[in-house]
């Protein structure tokens, strides 16, 4: 098993963040992280990605597949696959 | 001038010394029993033209997205934190008290929900021994010697598309295979997009990229499972990242 090089115990946080890689971190910043409705004033879902050279590498900013997995909610549980 | 968000806290959350996205001082707006973490940018460089503009450019996402994860990270000693998607900007500190105020129960919920515990990448790839199958069918073979070039073409372009069928089944049943071993060990699990193998910078191909939400006093064990697959896999590499800021359990439920 590998894991990052700052990540080698499950009891560090994620240490140094520069060695953290950039896909894993946009995974989760662009496919993660709390959206809320009310006094945005911009947030990077009104950034029109579609002509952005990088939106081709960003394909995880709409993951056709992704859902998230909570127990207890057996459709979500349902969506694997 | 607008404000950049990081993340939603507690109260009790340390004041962050870490520097935000544009260099500015980190600070927290209060409103009840939430904080948020946020430092001022500019418009100039984060506003919707400049925004779009900069988003081409991968050094930029790159040195936007570590500062935002070193934010968050930085709060996470000081009790549950929940992460904001990256760019994620206000007028100033009086929306962002609003915002907290109108979303304040859906924000405690989500803070329970993640308290105690972190999030915990996994991901599969095939191990990188190349494909023993590749050569199959293009060495001669005296049975189809005899008969016409294009018919031997076509056979071998079935039996070659039939293979890849095959292996994306299988790859698709051992994704799965880990997935179902992993989840029962977390509160959550989510698949992500398979990650792009040329951003990621190397060949080997993804079967699975999860993100799994696990209670703190069970990471020891979760980690020794994952370690235990991919001892115990042949032809994949089950690799563990974490712990990260629960980026993936943060609810997203609620649209700008």
């Amino acid at each position: 098993m590998s894991m990052a090089p700052t990540e080698q115990s499950p009891h560090r946080r994620s240490g140094p963040t520069a060695q953290v890689s950039l896909v894993d971190l946009i995974d989760r910043l662009l496919g993660g992280g709390a959206v809320v409705a009310g006094h945005v004033t911009l947030s990077i879902a009104d950034v029109d990605l579609v002509g952005v050279s990088l939106y081709a590498l960003l394909t995880s900013i709409q993951p056709p597949r992704s859902f998230v997995d909570v127990a207890g909610e057996p459709d979500a549980a349902g969506g694997i696959e | 001038m607008a404000v950049w968000v990081y993340a939603i806290g507690r109260p009790e959350a340390p004041m962050p010394t870490v520097t935000g996205v544009s260099g500015e001082p980190v600070r927290l707006v209060h409103r009840g029993r939430l904080v948020a973490a946020v430092s001022s940018v500019s418009l100039e460089d984060y506003g919707e033209e400049a925004l779009r503009r900069n988003l081409e450019d991968l050094q930029w996402l790159d040195a936007q997205a570590r500062s935002h994860h070193r934010v968050i990270s930085s709060l996470m000693d000081g009790g549950p934190v929940l992460p904001m998607r990256l760019a994620i900007l206000y007028d100033n500190d009086e929306r962002v008290e609003e915002m907290l105020a109108e979303t304040q129960n859906e924000f405690e919920a989500a803070l329970t929900a993640v308290s105690g515990r972190s999030e915990w990448g996994v991901k599969v790839f095939l191990s990188d021994y190349g494909d023993p199958n590749s050569d199959s069918g293009r060495t001669s073979d005296p049975a189809v010697e005899g008969k016409k070039a294009g018919t031997a073409y076509l056979e071998r372009k079935r039996a070659g598309l039939k293979a890849r069928d095959e292996a994306r089944n299988s790859h698709a049943t051992t994704a799965q295979r880990v997935y179902d071993l992993a989840r029962p060990f977390a509160v959550a699990g989510r698949r992500h997009a398979l990650q792009d193998a040329q951003l990621r910078g190397e060949s080997r191909e993804m079967l699975l990229n999860a993100a799994f939400l696990v209670d703190d006093e069970r990471c020891d064990e979760f980690a020794a499972a994952i370690d235990e697959l991919d001892r115990t896999s042949s032809g994949i590499d089950v690799e563990l990242t974490g712990p990260w800021p629960p980026y993936s359990f943060a609810f997203t439920g609620v649209s700008p």
